[in-house]
């Protein structure tokens, strides 16, 4: 072996030697990576799932309690008036008969995209144990702090045809009450359906633009206008019967549907009134409106209050389709003479 | 001649030396450096290695209850991350991972720490973060820490008293990690971020490769080195002799400061040497004479000690090594060394037959030189040779073959060197073991030559003619050169005879 090849060899085993020691320190600090924004659902399926449940859970247990307080947890909105108000008819009565069954299950819901807060998720629920229609649900989470609550239910109207809607796994944009890209904005359309409850189909100018199914609030309210005109000696007493439905005009939740219509839920208030003879003496007609009236004797005037929870599809602008009701929930919450 | 010898490792061996050191330098340096490279390969993969996991802890700064990471931070290193937070004993602390929007909303305008990546390995960077509502001023810290435990938004979350941990598995999209101390007085929780790494070692197997490697060609120096080095020593004690020999007899300029007139005899012969084939064959009656003349050897003599190579019989002497340790020794060297020394010893030794050869030398001196050279066992220069007219030479004084000769002197020196040598010689053969001592026993080397040395001695007596007369002068050059008396020139063809005037010249 020879001096150069000597050489060779020692400064390759320095570079070898070294280049091992200097491989082992140069590690490159990782930079994070955010990944894609996200523009789905803001919950998933599993976590709907477990909303639905958590309201579920909570609804069960104030019914078995009767007691209301017990709902505010997850319950909110028309709904906690409305259950509220329930419960306590039922605590009155003793009697939880009218306390309206909401299934624990859901068969399809509707998860927005909503970015900001507040937030409405739907879902429809199975069949009750009575084989009652489906219930509508909408649920609201009012802040990034709060929970979802169950804002609104509504039974489904038998027989009625629901939008599709867009899968849950890809969520469905929240439409403003004021939306403009339907055939009404979602207020409107609320405050359109309260003169059809109040006047009838016959009588409502904007009757021609729904389609009202048979079984919809629209038949209910004359069903209940009926109903005291058939309870003897009404006309004859010169009875006076009187209803008025109202839109609330801030309690509005739109979700888009597939085909670019809507789903809106709101509150309609409802009053009647029937006013006899100032010697008359008007009964309750309903279980419910005696106990809402409780120890308060009888008068000539009943006053009765409804908070009726109301679902509609209204169409996309354009279309050949009507406003459609899907579903409603028609409670008395209060009454006085 | 002789002086040829010298000049060979002369020439050979400052180079030789020089390499042989830096060889074994080099091995021993490699073997360091392979066992250096094997041993940094292994600690790579052992205590060196990077550990399993990689921890990285982030200190709340600044006001507020929450620490939140930057979305991508907890995936930064692996898919699969361990959080935990720990808060001061007694309180509690929250864990939670949402989407950003769904955190940052969570956090509104509180203020909070803000994680957004690794400072180092060990440390995550944490600055304090911006209200989520651009325009909105950061809220005053909270007094009491609010909990986002429970949240529908999460999709993972952990709360628990002063410590809580979390396993998240990274998954498309931009998830937060959420920490918050909660409760009266709450404080920001420390986050620790462990993740899994797989750990490879690409350093193990080429380093112990590398290494064996190195060690491996250190080692052949090493080796090859050494035994450079030993044959060089065997060399150099050999070399040292014949060098002194050399230098005497060549240049003159005695080492030992011995009387010119031999150099000046000496001299003459040395340019000799190289046509010393020539020489021989020029005469042709030293040919005969010689046991060594490979021209004169001829049909009569040596049929015995000739080993048919048509070489001379110092040839066979030296090849046989049976008899010159130093040959022995050349054995176990390189090859070159016992070649050239062969060569140099032969013509050496041709160059004295010449001149013992010569017919103006009297057959006593001629005679009484091998013998003298066997009585003392030294290597007989015969630089008495050229002083024919001292038949006194006949004087079997083995301290001096010569008598009355210039070199007399050194003769005597030669002798302690001789002597000297002799002894080191017998600490070598005592000390040698393992190969050389094998060889030895196999040629029979060392024992085999020197009593033979005695051997002829006898002979001396009933063969040497009376040189002081004509008839006996030539009696004694017909003895010499194996002419007349058969048994004579058997004798002389003896191998034992001439390996140890042989033996005799190379010492």
């Amino acid at each position: 072996m020879n001096r150069r090849t000597t050489r060779g060899l020692a400064v390759a085993s320095a570079v070898v030697v070294s280049t091992t020691l200097l491989a082992g320190c140069a590690d490159e600090l990782p930079q994070p990576v955010p990944g894609e924004a996200f523009s789905g659902p803001v919950l998933t399926e599993e976590q709907d799932t477990q909303v639905f449940t958590a309201v579920a859970d909570t609804v069960k247990k104030a019914d078995k309690a009767l007691k209301g307080k017990d709902l505010k947890p997850r319950v909110t909105g028309p709904a906690y008036e409305v259950r509220t108000s329930q419960l306590s008819v039922a605590k009155e009565r003793d009697n939880a008969e009218f306390v309206t069954d909401i299934p624990s299950e859901s068969q399809q819901m509707v998860i927005p995209t909503t970015e900001g807060w507040p937030r409405t998720s739907y879902s429809i629920t199975t069949s009750t144990e009575d084989l009652e229609t489906p219930r509508l649900v909408a649920f609201e989470q009012e802040t990034a702090r709060s929970d979802y609550k169950m804002w609104a239910w509504t039974q489904l109207i038998p027989g009625v045809a629901m939008p599709a809607f867009a899968d849950a796994g890809i969520g469905s944009e929240a439409v403003a009450a004021d939306d403009d890209t339907l055939a009404a904005s979602p207020t409107d359309a609320l405050a359109q359906y309260a003169d059809l409850v109040t006047l009838g189909a016959k009588k409502s100018s904007f009757a021609k633009g729904f389609d009202l199914p048979d079984g919809d609030l629209v038949a209910a309210v004359a069903a209940d206008a009926a109903a005291w005109k058939e309870v003897p000696g009404f006309e004859e007493s010169g009875t006076k019967y009187t209803q008025k439905y109202k839109a609330r005009k801030d309690e509005v939740r739109s979700v888009r549907t597939a085909d670019g219509g809507a789903l809106v839920m709101g509150v309609l208030d409802g009053q009647t009134t029937v006013e006899a003879e100032d010697e008359a003496k008007v009964p309750a007609l309903s279980e419910t409106q005696k106990a809402l009236l409780g120890d308060a004797g009888e008068s000539n005037v009943l006053k009765t209050e409804y908070t009726d929870m109301v679902a509609l599809y209204v169409p996309a602008k354009g279309s050949d389709e009507k406003i459609r009701p899907l579903g409603y929930s028609h409670v008395a919450t209060a009454a006085s003479n | 001649m002789d002086g040829a010898r010298p000049a060979v490792p002369m020439l050979d061996c400052p180079r030789r030396r020089e390499s042989s050191v830096l060889q074994r330098i080099l091995g021993g340096v490699l073997v360091l450096l392979g066992l250096v490279a094997a041993a940094l390969g292994v600690a790579s993969a052992t205590v060196w290695r990077d550990t399993d996991t990689v921890v990285a802890t982030a200190t709340p700064t600044g006001d507020g209850t929450f620490v939140v990471t930057d979305p991508g931070v907890l995936g930064l290193v692996g898919g699969d991350v361990t959080v935990s937070a720990s808060v001061p004993e007694g309180q509690k602390v929250t864990l939670a991972v949402g989407r950003d929007v769904d955190v940052a909303g969570w956090v509104g305008n509180d203020p909070y720490s803000r994680v957004t990546g690794l400072s180092d390995w060990e440390n995550l960077a944490v600055t304090a973060g911006e209200p989520a509502d651009a325009d909105a001023e950061t809220n005053e810290a909270p007094k009491s820490g609010p909990d986002p435990a429970g949240s529908d938004m999460w999709v993972a979350e952990a709360s628990d008293e002063n410590s809580v941990t979390l396993r998240w598995s990274d998954r498309p999209g931009r998830w937060t990690l959420l920490a918050a101390g909660v409760g009266e007085g709450a404080q920001a929780p420390t986050l620790e971020l462990t993740w899994p790494r797989s750990v490879s070692t690409p350093y193990l197997w080429p380093g112990v490769g590398v290494g064996a490697a190195l060690v491996l060609i250190g080692a052949a120096l090493l080796v090859v080195g050494g035994r450079r080095a030993r044959a060089r020593r065997a060399d150099e004690a050999d070399m040292a002799d014949t060098a002194e020999q050399g230098s005497r007899d060549e240049t003159g300029t005695d080492l030992h400061g011995d009387g010119p007139p031999a150099a000046g005899l000496g001299s003459p012969f040395a340019p000799v040497r190289p046509g010393s084939a020539g020489a021989d064959a020029a005469a042709p009656v030293d040919g005969a004479a010689a046991p060594g003349g490979l021209v004169a050897g001829e049909p009569l003599d040596r049929p015995a000690h000739d080993d048919g190579t048509a070489q001379d019989d110092g040839t066979a002497q030296d090849d046989g090594t049976a008899q010159d340790d130093g040959s022995a020794r050349d054995a176990a060297g390189t090859a070159e060394v016992p070649l050239a020394s062969r060569l140099l010893r032969r013509s050496r030794r041709r160059q004295r037959e010449d001149v013992v050869a010569d017919p103006a030398a009297p057959a006593v001196e001629e005679g009484a030189a091998p013998f003298g050279g066997v009585a003392a066992p030294a290597p007989v220069p015969a630089p008495a040779v050229p002083v024919p007219a001292e038949p006194v030479a006949a004087d079997p004084s083995p301290h001096d073959p010569v008598p009355g000769e210039p070199t007399t002197a050194t003769g005597a020196l030669r002798m302690t060197r001789r002597e000297l040598r002799a002894q080191e010689e017998a600490r070598r053969v005592a000390e040698q073991g393992g190969m050389t001592r094998m060889l030895r026993a196999i040629t029979g080397s060392i024992p085999a030559v020197r009593p033979q040395q005695g051997v002829p001695v006898p002979e001396e007596g009933v063969t040497r003619p009376d040189t002081s007369t004509p008839a006996g002068r030539a009696a004694a050059w017909r003895a010499t050169w194996g002419f007349g008396d058969t048994s004579r020139t058997g004798q002389a063809a003896d191998p034992t005879d001439s390996s140890t005037s042989a033996d005799g010249e190379n010492r």
